[in-house]
């Protein structure tokens, strides 16, 4: 018996894969290693903030936590990558705090 | 030396309590008080008058390089250091063009600010009263 040639899957875009689990507002936490536990849920949270009102509260929170990790990883051997991550998060805040929440650009000098 | 005013600017008031926190606990600093922004710092600076101002780089309202020029101009003769996240040959060049007295990275000890501040203040007293600094050496 011949096989019969299955149709090709009909994605477009926007259509979610079957296994990839749905992502609702109600269910914004997804399963991953929390990596560097002293800042990247704060992290996280002001990069999932969609409330205007919120956002500048979440932004602080993880300045601060960001802040106080480095100020822990100062003179550490063992803190080169997460001193990298904390750069590159810190890039994200200013990025938002410039775009979002209307802080002065101080490169349009 | 004489206690030292100094006037905290940032935004972050974790980062306020921080250093509050640091030069508190130096005999030789007093902090008369904070402000959020590059604005509320010209207005509690002229109000103040202190001896030195922290000021933080990205405020809203006014960054501290535009806050920095308004603040000598009030207060020539205060010292300001510009503590911040953002480092670099760019950074500083922009900061001495602002008046800004020196410049330290928030990602070194914040210990080093108070050293900073200590040199800085103690350099230009000597500058101000040579004699002093002749009999002192």
């Amino acid at each position: 018996m011949p096989l019969k040639r299955l149709p090709p899957p009909r994605l477009s875009i926007g259509t979610r894969p079957a296994f990839v689990p749905e992502v609702t507002d109600q269910d914004t936490s997804t399963p991953h290693t929390i990596k560097y536990p002293h800042w990247q849920r704060e992290f996280e949270a002001a990069l999932r903030e969609g409330d205007l009102q919120s956002l500048r509260q979440r932004v602080d929170a993880a300045e601060a936590a960001l802040f106080l990790r480095s100020q822990a990883l100062v003179g550490s051997a063992q803190g080169h990558a997460e001193q990298q991550a904390i750069s590159d998060a810190i890039r994200t805040l200013r990025a938002i705090q410039r775009e979002k929440l209307g802080y002065p650009d101080w490169n349009k000098r | 030396m004489p206690t030292k005013r100094v006037l905290l600017v940032d935004d972050n008031a974790v980062v306020r309590s921080f250093v509050r926190q640091l030069f508190e606990s130096q005999p030789d600093f007093e902090i008369s008080g904070e402000a959020e922004n590059g604005r509320d710092a010209v207005e509690k600076a002229e109000k103040l008058k202190p001896d030195l101002i922290i000021l933080d780089f990205i405020m809203p309202v006014m960054t501290g390089f535009d806050a920095a020029p308004l603040l000598k101009q009030l207060l020539p003769d205060t010292l300001i250091i510009l503590f911040t996240q953002q480092e670099g040959g760019e950074v500083e060049r922009l900061a001495r063009a602002a008046g800004i007295d020196a410049v330290v990275s928030k990602s070194q000890a914040a210990s080093e600010l108070v050293l900073k501040a200590q040199a800085l203040l103690a350099s230009t007293e000597q500058e101000h009263d040579p004699a002093k600094f002749r009999n002192a050496s």
